[in-house]
């Protein structure tokens, strides 16, 4: 972790230097220890300040794209976009392809300092600064929850995510950590017609909930940001994985694998799965 | 789900003599499914009263959002048609409904709605009989189901 | 102060107790509080709930009135609520300290009836915190791990037993009605309590200068935008927070049967100040500046304290890591 640190820094101070970024987004100590928080580097003199441990798992592609992006911000003119550099864990990595894929930003737009954990990542980093271990034991988990509900009944299936979503107090956390939520307005927060009731009411917080995993389908590359964000533990990931492992299954598609790919429900094969049709 | 703001009649009239009448929304494409619902009415072939129609221009345009909505709001199943594959008036919406449909299905057993409530098929403009029949099957199946409990 | 001594086991008792003419609200997990039906419900942890006490009388999500159509035209219904008896058992002292801090805000041009009907009808028995949780600043704020503000009892953990302070007259009422589960307490007990909650004050080390922030925090300051970067705008820091107050009133249902909300909202979110063709705060640092002014300088300016009693909330549970203590300290600091 120490080197990786290093060779952040070092790669960050040789990119300001030279010119070649404006912006390094990285992660810095937050107010003790055990607390990491993304930082935003304009200046040579401030690079110190990065660091990366196991606190740095914050999805920074987040920060990219959406209303206020630094890639895409519509406050601010194409021309005087900043350059970023990004300090990259691979779930980010697997985040900044569907964007790329989803025409947010153009790869080139985009100086990566990846760090990698031997996991498929469907990009080239411009510079690797490190090696880290891949948490199999959290996938592992979360599969295992996976069929552990799918192995319930249908009404125990329901009353269980009944029960979770019943938490839910819309402060949509998740939608805000999560770097495919871009949407300059979110069906959340439509008025006319209003899809989704505003208050924390058993069938609004379903309905929402139901939607946001809809609209993420075939795009979501299962950082867990919304998951470890839920105030109240709803277990979000459980949607993630189960839906990327359908995605997968039915249309032999993965997320965030193939920056030259077509998102899955953005294209189709005429021999895709019909049995389920009348 | 919630059952407020009901106006259509039929159904409703049926269930207070004859006990539980499910609710139906089916969104037809304009194309095929919903002119095959008209060919089946023209001629005269029989089919339960618990669907009610909503005509969309392609079944491409049926966001699961929509169907989500619909059972929100009191349906006890929802049925999405379009043309057969291949058939689709704008050559391909219905292969994008297809996978996002089947994504949807997949979610909502997931979350422990039963996938008989939720279904789809192809009928073209020339299969009255077949839409009465999908509708006599959808129906059946949801009244073996009950209304869904909240 | 009068003080009184309370069992350990006696608690649950006690809950079990009051049920017979009380509602009781008290910790149920470690998510949140909740209205329990038995004392064995009470879950007492290290860890503070997640959401705080003002749901209990800020509802997230409140009924203003319902309307319906019938055949005769449309019919109003008003909202009712309940003015039974309540008995929050086991809060934590911050978040009843929020409490006279939101009825200066609640009774202030506008008395909100069913704000302080809700007050009204609730005895607050707190618990001391102990040990505090890591995130705290409450001492520095005024508050305390075993502060008193705005409860009725107080509760200390001492080795074997509560140590139970009588703060007012309805505590002292609660006590007497329920006389047969408290015992005397004696000047052991009262200096043993007093030096837990020395000793406790004092492992709350994170800490913010109110008066210094009323001075200096400026909002034409540069130090805005930088300090915003990381936040990204969602509402869990507000909606946590026990003294973050701002709502909305939105209509839900339909035609036949319609109902007007009154929500919480916040200040971090997009479309929180919209209007039809402007929007003042357009942009992210402009939110979150105004929550931060709001908080330390707006609010002291309007009602003499600020809106904040250092529950630690909002960083323990920030996406992003934000220390709202650092990032004051850096809005003063680098203005």
């Amino acid at each position: 972790m120490k080197e990786i640190t290093k060779k952040i820094r070092k790669e960050a101070r040789k990119l300001l230097k030279d010119g070649r970024a404006d912006l390094v987004i990285g992660y810095e100590q937050g107010s003790d220890e055990e607390v990491a928080t993304p930082c935003f580097i304009t200046d040579v003199s401030q690079v110190d300040r990065l660091v990366f441990d196991e606190h740095c798992y914050h999805n920074l592609a987040k920060y990219l794209v959406g209303q206020e992006g630094y890639l895409t911000s519509r406050f601010v003119a194409q021309e005087k976009r900043p350059r970023v550099a990004i300090v990259a864990t691979p779930a980010t990595m697997r985040s900044i392809v569907g964007l790329i894929q989803e025409h947010q930003f153009a790869r080139d737009k985009l100086i990566i300092l990846g760090i990698l954990d031997g996991t498929l990542v469907g990009i080239e980093p411009d510079v690797v600064v490190g090696q880290i271990e891949e948490d199999q034991e959290k996938s592992a988990r979360i599969q295992a929850q996976v069929r552990e509900i799918e192995e319930m009944t249908a009404s125990e299936r329901w009353a269980w995510w009944e029960e979770q979503f019943s938490r839910c107090i819309r402060c949509y956390a998740c939608r805000q950590v999560c770097p495919f939520c871009y949407c300059e307005q979110c069906i959340s927060d439509e008025n006319q017609p209003q899809w989704i009731g505003k208050s924390s009411s058993p069938e609004n917080n379903r309905t929402w909930n139901i939607i946001r995993a809809l609209h993420l389908v075939g795009r979501c590359t299962d950082c867990g940001e919304c998951d470890r964000v839920c105030p109240v533990d709803i277990p979000l990931s459980l949607l993630a994985v189960k839906m990327a492992g359908e995605v997968e299954e039915a249309f032999d598609y993965k997320a965030g694998a193939d920056v030259d790919a077509k998102p899955a429900l953005h294209s189709f094969r005429p021999d895709d799965p019909d049995d389920f049709i009348r | 789900m919630t059952q407020e703001g009901e106006t259509v009649q039929t159904a409703d009239t049926k269930e207070q003599e004859d006990g539980y009448e499910p609710k139906l929304v089916a969104f037809l494409c304009k194309w095929c499914s919903y002119a095959g619902a008209d060919l089946a009415g023209g001629g005269r072939i029989k089919y339960p009263a618990n669907v009610r129609i909503i005509r969309v221009p392609c079944s491409c345009r049926i966001d699961p959002k929509l169907v989500v909505k619909a059972l929100e709001r009191g349906a006890d199943g929802v049925l999405v048609s379009g043309c057969h594959p291949g058939d689709c008036h704008y050559t391909e919406g219905n292969y994008y409904t297809r996978r996002r449909m089947l994504m949807l299905f997949k979610l909502l057993e997931f979350l422990g709605l039963d996938p008989k409530r939720v279904q789809m098929s192809w009928v073209s403009a020339s299969e009255g009989p077949k839409w009465a029949q999908v509708v006599e099957e959808i129906t059946e199946d949801i009244k073996s189901l009950g209304p869904i409990s909240t | 102060m009068e003080a009184k001594l309370l069992q350990r086991e006696k608690l649950s008792q006690l809950v079990d107790a009051l049920l017979e003419d009380h509602e009781v609200v008290a910790p149920t997990s470690d998510l949140a509080y909740g209205q329990i039906r038995s004392g064995a419900e009470l879950h007492l942890s290290d860890n503070k709930p997640t959401q705080s006490l003002k749901g209990f009388f800020f509802p997230p999500r409140e009924v203003l009135f319902e309307s319906r159509r019938t055949e005769d035209g449309l019919e109003l219904v008003p909202s009712s609520s309940s003015d039974a008896p309540r008995v929050i058992v086991a809060a934590r002292p911050c978040d009843v300290a929020s409490l006279p801090v939101l009825d200066k805000l609640f009774g202030w041009d506008y008395q909100d009836s069913s704000y302080f009907q809700r007050r009204q009808r609730t005895t607050i028995i707190s618990l001391a915190c102990d040990p505090p949780p890591k995130d705290c600043f409450c001492v520095s704020l005024g508050g305390s791990p075993a502060g008193i503000e705005g409860s009725d009892l107080l509760l200390t953990p001492l080795r074997d037993a509560y140590h139970v302070l009588i703060i007012t007259e309805r505590g002292k009422a609660l006590v007497e009605k329920y006389a047969q589960f408290f015992e005397e307490s004696d000047e052991q007990h009262n200096q043993e309590r007093a030096r837990l909650e020395d000793e406790w004050r004092a492992q709350v080390t994170k800490e913010i200068d109110a008066d210094r922030l009323r001075e200096a925090l400026d909002f034409d300051s540069g130090a805005w935008e930088m300090l915003a970067q990381q936040c990204v705008d969602c509402a869990i820091c507000t909606f946590l927070c026990p003294t973050c107050h701002c709502f909305d009133i939105q209509d839900e249902g339909d035609n036949a049967h319609a109902i007007r909300l009154r929500l919480w909202d916040s200040c971090a979110r997009q479309d929180f100040t919209e209007m039809a063709v402007h929007q003042p705060r357009p942009n992210h640092f402009s939110r979150y500046r105004q929550r931060l002014m709001h908080k330390f300088k707006y609010y002291p300016e309007n009602f003499g304290r600020v809106l904040c009693v250092g529950c630690g909330r909002c960083i323990q549970y920030c996406p992003a890591g934000v220390d709202i203590t650092k990032a004051l300290e850096r809005a003063v600091e680098q203005r």
